[in-house]
């Protein structure tokens, strides 16, 4: 157990000496001034790095062809410097584009960035070339939408701050660029809009992203985890996304906005529990029918987290609620499974997240095949052999299906989860087991924060006026403020200026 | 991090152990008691259930319970009648529980039957029983069984499969229809404790192949006195309060008036009781004002119905019948001293506490002046008119 402790405690004085010791020797290279030979050594073993060289011009080059782009190597490069004299050299060099390297530290960046690396007669310049590779714009796969725009995020973090600076056109969005992860050196944007963000939300975001301590980020929800208020709650703190538009709105409520080099989830902050139950699309439907779409969606929470449970628990300890048109059926579809309640609800449970996940991870052609075959033995064949009930499968499945109602994938998952507890807490104490799970979930969702405002806003601390925009989607004429979660300095919609 | 890593391990795993233990009920192992009944057995009289040929020996208890079962090898339902001798309900109870591998659960009870010679007995005993229990709904159905409980429910109906469902929907519709008034396990109790009035439960009978409902058992604390019988409920329900639902026939034939009858059909009424205090020895009077309205649906007669004058004639030929009829039951239930229809409860309420508890109520009762005063409106009568 200690063992186990330790090593999910980060030994900090470990790591900060080898830290310490790696980088003495490495400072001192990069401080010195570029030339090719230092450059070569620093990038020794890197067989994809091309040097090229022009003995008669006195000109060597270092780059990544695959993070040059063809055109823009052809003007930089090939065209300015195939058929030059040597003394026309230095005024070529001259031109803006060409920065000269004034350390290595800034040289090797530079390469790794996409640039070409010149030297001349002991001096080296940096030429940006580069292009790398993306995925075009596409709709995001987790969150589609019916009826909205469908450009979701890319990879690339340059696109999708174009993508966002597309739909707030306006100089008062401002963006903060940070770095984070010690080897992968990953470029992360915080972006707000100036006058309506809270700066003290800002600054908080900035200093948590300026403190992560790791090697490697990948991706959005991977920094969320690093940066949010409660590492260890099972509920996400920050919503992510994928959707441009979703993305916008959080900005304009006064929300902040992170984007990350190498992953397509933005995130914003600070955001609250019932954040994660809208969808863009309740904004591109008539009021009523957006608020319709939500209110099912709060259903669908109950019915993901109790349906099962509840099952579990009439039928252990609380026969006197079955009404009695369902008790005979109840009783007749209990009457052959072998197991008792608890074991026969959580074989079910156990086995539609094997067929979730195994669904999950497999291409569509043979996830179908997977959803098939898992229907027809979940289905009929565990009913026909007597190790299930009927009516479990309703549950089980009903609750299954609930769970995907719920918009944001990351907290569909949290949901998936505690509902085991409510289960187990079921199969234990019956309903009193529920009411006690249901009450320890609210007082830990009570006790959470993101970016140190309640999680529960607007029902705790209350706040009627934002209920328009969270439980219904009220019409727009009647949601006049942004979301009191962000503690803006401009309350009051349609108003920018103080 | 390491004590709280150790204590929410423990907690899962005690969690996924624990379940299981505890006061389960798991649903298939449960015998549902659907109905129970309780009859006397009067010192003498030989059984069912006790050793054959064996007469009793002492006055006893024969106690039915009918429950659906579900046979795990079929899975299909079918009745299950248990029925034993005891002494007191609860050793009844006892004894069933032997006779079957089911753990008899009472907590789906929809009715419970006593007969008329057990009701007369006083049936607290057994309802302070189902009190007690938590398990047992608030809306058990109080029912009176003309005949013996036992029989009724093992006697098997060619209509009607289970016979435990089949008492309880009769009884609910005839409620509905304000046949016979409700009577459930809380009803009974609040007009039992209450001291304004008294309570009242159906009587139902079993006729050949079927069951009926043949009246309105009269109680005095926890005594059956005595019935009203079916085709008098629905005044009955006229006088007791409002009623939203309900059918009458009336026979109208006097000596003026051959062979005259009128169905009257969808009626919705109230009752109002209004409580004068009188000078002298009999203190109180009571006007019952009993309005109903309703729809025409059969007339026999020689009145001309599409005109207004011949629609009040018998409106008012109909109050008439009806008041007669009324003010003969209240003088009824006055002479047997039971207060079913709660006077006693609009006397307490034009009182102070300290007069009503100074008056012997029961003795007041039986010689109050009680008045009924009838008011009929016929709505329609019917789809066309002449």
């Amino acid at each position: 157990m200690s063992l186990l402790a330790k090593w999910l405690r980060p030994g900090k004085d470990n790591k900060n000496a080898t830290h310490d010791a790696e980088s003495i020797e490495q400072q001192a290279l990069l401080e010195q001034y570029p030339t090719l030979k230092i450059m070569q050594d620093l990038f020794a073993d890197c067989a994809d790095l091309i040097h090229w060289s022009w003995p008669e011009s006195q000109l060597d080059m270092l780059y990544f062809s695959h993070l040059a782009g063809n055109e823009e190597f052809a003007r930089e490069i090939s065209e300015p410097f195939r058929s030059i004299a040597p003394d026309e050299m230095e005024e070529v060099l001259s031109r803006s584009q060409y920065k000269p390297a004034l350390d290595c530290r800034s040289a090797s960046k530079g390469i790794l960035d996409g640039n070409v690396c010149l030297f001349h007669k002991g001096s080296a310049y940096l030429v940006s070339v580069s292009l790398p590779e993306t995925r075009s714009i596409s709709q995001s796969e987790t969150e589609t939408s019916i009826n909205g725009p469908h450009d979701g995020f890319v990879e690339s973090v340059l696109i999708n701050l174009s993508l966002i600076r597309r739909r707030i056109r306006s100089t008062r969005l401002k963006a903060l660029k940070l770095q984070v992860g010690e080897v992968s050196k990953t470029d992360v944007y915080l972006l707000y809009i100036d006058g309506l963000a809270n700066a003290e939300n800002v600054q908080e975001m900035k200093k948590r992203i300026e403190l992560v301590e790791i090697d490697v980020v990948h991706d959005g929800n991977m920094l969320v985890q690093l940066i949010d208020d409660h590492p260890n709650s099972v509920f996400p703190l920050f919503q992510t996304t994928e959707r441009t538009d979703a993305i916008a709105s959080k900005l304009a409520g006064g929300k902040i906005v992170v984007v990350m080099d190498g992953s397509p989830s933005a995130f914003s902050a600070p955001s609250s529990f019932f954040e994660f139950f809208a969808s863009s699309d309740d904004y591109y439907q008539r009021w009523a029918i957006g608020t319709m779409t939500r209110m099912l969606r709060f259903i669908a929470f109950v019915i993901t987290i109790s349906f099962t449970a509840l099952y579990v628990s009439v039928t252990t300890f609380h026969y006197e609620m079955i009404p009695e048109d369902l008790l005979i059926t109840i009783t007749q579809s209990r009457s052959r499974v072998p197991f008792p309640p608890l074991y026969e609800a959580l074989l079910m449970e156990i086995t539609i997240e094997l067929l979730r996940e195994a669904g999950a991870r497999l291409p569509t052609k043979i996830g179908q095949t997977i959803g098939i075959v898992g229907g027809i033995v979940i289905g009929q064949a565990a009913v026909q052999a007597g190790l299930t009930s009927n009516i479990l499968i309703i549950a089980v499945a009903s609750s299954a299906i609930a769970s995907f109602v719920i918009p944001s994938y990351v907290m569909s998952a949290s949901i998936r989860l505690i509902r085991f507890g409510l289960l187990l807490m079921a199969g234990l104490l019956g309903n009193f087991g529920i009411v006690m799970a249901i009450a320890i979930i609210f007082i830990h969702l009570s006790g959470l924060t993101s970016l140190k405002s309640s999680y529960l806003t607007p029902v705790a601390p209350i706040n009627l006026k934002d209920w328009l925009d969270i439980f219904i989607r009220a019409p727009f004429s009647w949601i006049q403020e942004r979301p009191s979660q962000t503690r803006t300095p401009n309350k009051r919609k349609t108003r920018i200026k103080q | 991090m390491h004590n709280r890593l150790v204590r929410v391990a423990m907690i899962v795993i005690l969690l996924g152990v624990l379940a299981g233990c505890g006061d389960q009920r798991i649903l298939e192992k449960q015998g549902f008691i659907y109905s129970i009944g309780y009859d006397w057995l009067a010192k003498g009289k030989s059984a069912e259930g006790s050793v054959p040929g064996n007469k009793v020996k002492k006055d006893q208890l024969s106690v039915t319970v009918w429950l659906p079962v579900v046979s795990a090898e079929s899975g299909r339902q079918h009745p299950l009648i248990l029925q034993t001798v005891a002494s007191t309900g609860k050793e009844g109870r006892f004894r069933l529980a032997k006779q079957t591998e089911l753990s008899l659960a009472s907590g789906q009870m929809r009715t419970a039957l006593f007969n008329l010679q057990l009701a007369s007995r006083g049936i607290m005993p057994y309802l302070d029983g189902f009190m007690r229990d938590p398990a047992v709904s608030q809306r058990l159905k109080i029912v009176v069984v003309d005949g013996t409980a036992n029989e009724m429910l093992k006697k098997e109906y060619p209509s009607h499969m289970n016979t435990g469902p089949y008492i309880d929907h009769l009884l609910e519709k005839e409620v509905m229809n304000n046949r016979v008034p409700e009577s459930t396990l809380y009803s009974f109790m609040r007009d039992y404790m209450d001291d304004g009035v008294d309570s009242v439960a159906p009587i139902i009978k079993q006729q050949g192949t079927h069951i009926e409902a043949s009246g309105i058992a009269l109680f005095d604390g926890d005594r059956y006195i005595s019935r009203i019988d079916s085709d008098q409920t629905l005044i009955f329900a006229f006088l007791k309060g409002s009623f939203k639902y309900g059918e009458i026939n009336i026979d109208l034939a006097d000596q003026e008036r051959k062979g005259e009858k009128a169905m009257f059909s969808s009626l919705a009424g109230n009752s109002k009781v209004k409580i004068k205090t009188l000078p002298g020895e009999r203190l109180y009077r009571a006007d019952i004002s009993i309005k109903i309205h309703g729809i025409l649906l059969e007339y026999l007669g020689d009145l001309q119905l599409n005109m207004e004058s011949d629609k009040e004639r018998l409106e008012k030929a109909i109050a008439a019948h009806i008041n007669n009829e009324a003010e003969s039951m209240v003088k009824e239930l006055q002479k047997l001293g039971v207060d079913s229809i709660g006077i006693g409860k609009h006397v307490r309420n034009s009182l102070s506490y300290k007069e009503w508890k100074n008056i012997d109520w029961k003795a007041v009762y039986s010689n109050m002046d009680i008045r009924c005063n009838t008011k009929v409106t016929i709505q329609s009568v019917g789809k066309f008119e002449k």
